[in-house]
């Protein structure tokens, strides 16, 4: 059984840069370890070492349960250990305008929300927050919105299929194995028209 | 009418759920030992076999050290452990496994094609973004995250939202000294960090016809850095030729009968794409990426922040903070730029053409006092053909290190790794920041580019040396 996600309530940090990279993230010595575990002790470690204004959200003693962030968050590298890291520190959601592909699947997989919004709704959130100071917001997943705390409403977008996932408690492999029958077919076919396919070598 | 990613998408398809999830069949799956470790203590955990051991293929390359002692010492302990990881995991579940002392060991999307591995209308992934790079031949390969990995040995499939489609039409040819390594950057360049976020790229049109299949993967591999999982090019003559002295097993078996089918294997017309773009090749130079994206490009015969169209107090900042990061001052002349190190390897450049181009430059000369030289062959196969063709020699003549196969400093996990400040001309495909090592500063661009920044001891367009 996996957890259901249909709200996440918490603290937002804001980052400003495009493109953060998921070497960024997650830099790549500490691909080394082979566990999954205690990755949040990794997170953004050259950007902290560097005093970088991005991850300034870290210093904070309340944990950062939603990041929100521009353009293009989680491009590069395809390392689940970021989202790992994100997790574990204490991210449940993030809200930007776009991701890399990779890091948005990874974060599905992991029951973090990535969700986007659109360019205005985006600018509204980021002044709100600036202008109210530091606070929670409150995401519905089935209702796709987030809420500040005087009620102020903004629309999310999650990709297609990820609300139906992030919603559901069942295993991702237990998933697929209930179509057993049709890999099977699948299998079967590929053996007799195209047996080049069966095999690496 | 359809596209060719459509057409290998559909021939994959093996259910769809109600939310409207495809279930792809994977045809292939490439493993190494930084991605895997995480999905085969789960598989273990949940008493799961890998379902179809022939369909996967591991590989020791992000993490090796490329030292000529490395059977025997790996110096870092945790590298160590986890090369012995995938060793014992490959032992325990059956996988086969190219390891350290293996002549096909390689960067594994160095050695995917050169063995064969990936045919046309193939489904392919491997955890690892730059598995983008196998769709040179046809296929549709993508990077995926450990979870899908374990996803994919668990069951042979994977659950995919389809993507749109970008058809990317490169028209003219390239000029000599200006190489496929510049027309991925002047693809990213034109169409940005996201341009193709949601999208599989496929290239197409005369340029991409008369690049060979190695130029072709390294088109592909940076498809990833403009935002696409999927870079493709459809099956031709080339792609044949290349597989046919290539292909083993099954694939040899039935060659004739595989490969005629390849020919239906493309797009029904350039209206079929969700969208569309042109380039012209033959107005493309030598690039060089100035920033901390690699779209932070200019031509080599450039300034600093060529390219930059300002925008909004973010993206001021941005910029501003890229070039803190990078040492350097807007509208500084390129070619003025010193360089500690020049490092040519990773999966973008350093196939056996990538070290013919860059002997070509270097052959008979010497580089610049006080540049180290690195030439990191991709695979071992890679590294014996340069051998006997006599290429190692000219770069060890020319006062390069001539070194074992892996990604080496494109990461900087072996211990191949920039020091902080240190500036470098890199083959690779990442100029983020701290990647080729903490305050490291890379710069990206084509091998006879960086042979030629590494004689001249600062940042020199290959045209230059040629002439």
């Amino acid at each position: 059984m996996k957890r259901v996600v249909s709200r996440v309530t918490g603290r937002a940090g804001v980052l400003r840069r495009d493109d953060i990279d998921t070497d960024a993230l997650f830099p790549a010595r500490f691909l080394r370890l082979t566990q999954r575990s205690g990755m949040g002790a990794y997170l953004f470690a050259d950007w902290l070492a560097e005093r970088n204004p991005e991850a300034a959200f870290m210093a904070e003693p309340v944990v950062a349960r939603v990041l929100v962030a521009p353009q293009n968050f989680g491009c590069g590298s395809s390392r689940e250990q970021a989202v790992w890291a994100l997790a574990d520190y204490g991210v449940q959601a993030v809200l930007a305008l776009s991701y890399g592909d990779i890091f948005r699947n990874n974060c599905v997989k992991n029951d973090v929300v990535a969700a986007t919004m659109t360019a205005d709704d985006h600018a509204a959130l980021v002044s709100h927050l600036e202008a109210h100071g530091p606070q929670a917001l409150d995401i519905d997943v089935p209702a796709r919105t987030v809420v500040a705390e005087d009620g102020t409403r903004w629309p999310l977008q999650l990709a297609d299929g990820h609300a139906e996932r992030l919603l559901s408690a069942e295993d991702h492999i237990a998933r697929t194995l209930r179509y057993e029958t049709a890999i099977l077919a699948h299998e079967q076919t590929v053996r007799s028209a195209s047996p080049w396919l069966a095999s690496v070598d | 009418m359809t596209t060719l990613f459509d057409k290998i998408w559909a021939s994959h398809l093996v259910a769809q759920d109600p939310s409207g999830d495809d279930l792809l069949y994977i045809d292939r799956h490439l493993v190494h030992e930084v991605s895997s470790p995480q999905a085969f203590t789960a598989l273990a955990d949940a008493g799961r076999p890998v379902r179809s051991v022939a369909r996967h293929m591991a590989v020791q390359d992000h993490n090796v050290p490329t030292t000529a002692d490395r059977l025997t010492h790996i110096p870092n302990p945790e590298s160590a452990a986890q090369i012995e990881t995938l060793r014992s995991n490959a032992r325990t579940f059956g996988v086969r496994l190219l390891d350290l002392d293996d002549r096909r060991q390689g960067i594994v999307h160095v050695v995917a094609p050169e063995q064969g591995y990936v045919l046309p209308g193939s489904t392919v992934v491997c955890g690892d973004s730059h598995t983008a790079t196998l769709g040179a031949l046809g296929a549709l390969a993508c990077g995926v995250g450990t979870s899908e990995v374990e996803h994919v040995m668990s069951t042979q499939t994977l659950w995919m939202r389809k993507p749109r489609t970008m058809g990317i039409e490169i028209t003219g040819t390239l000029a000599p000294g200006v190489y496929a390594k510049d027309l991925a950057l002047a693809v990213i360049h034109h169409i940005g960090t996201s341009g193709g976020v949601g999208h599989a790229i496929e290239y197409y049109g005369e340029a991409v016809s008369t690049l060979s299949i190695e130029a072709r993967l390294t088109l592909c591999n940076m498809t990833i850095e403009a935002g696409s999982r999927f870079g493709l090019v459809a099956p031709d003559a080339v792609t044949v030729a290349y597989l046919r002295e290539r292909v083993r097993g099954a694939a040899y078996e039935h060659f004739d009968q595989a490969s005629a089918g390849w020919a239906a294997l493309r797009t029904d017309s350039p209206a079929d794409y969700d969208k569309h773009t042109t380039l012209d090749a033959s107005a493309v130079v030598p690039m060089v990426t100035w920033g901390t994206t690699p779209a932070d490009s200019a031509a080599l015969t450039g300034r600093v922040g060529d390219g930059f169209h300002g925008g909004d107090a973010d993206e001021q900042a941005r910029f501003a903070a890229a070039l803190a990061y990078m040492g350097l001052e807007p509208g500084q002349a390129l070619g003025s730029v010193p360089i500690d190190v020049a490092f040519i390897g990773s999966c973008t450049n350093s196939r056996i053409e990538d070290l013919r181009a860059a002997a070509d430059v270097v052959r008979g000369k010497h580089i610049a006092r006080g540049v180290r030289g690195l030439v990191v062959p991709g695979s071992t196969t890679v590294k014996m053909a340069a051998e006997s063709e006599g290429l190692a020699q000219v770069f060890l003549d020319a006062g390069f290190e001539w070194r074992e196969s892996g990604c080496s400093m494109c990461i900087g996990m072996n211990g191949d790794a920039l020091t902080p400040g240190q500036r470098c001309a890199s083959t690779s495909n990442r100029n983020f920041e701290n990647r080729q090592g903490q305050g490291g500063r890379t710069h990206l661009m084509s091998p006879a580019a960086v042979a030629a920044s590494a004689l001249a001891g600062r940042f020199a367009d290959p045209r230059e040396v040629a002439a």
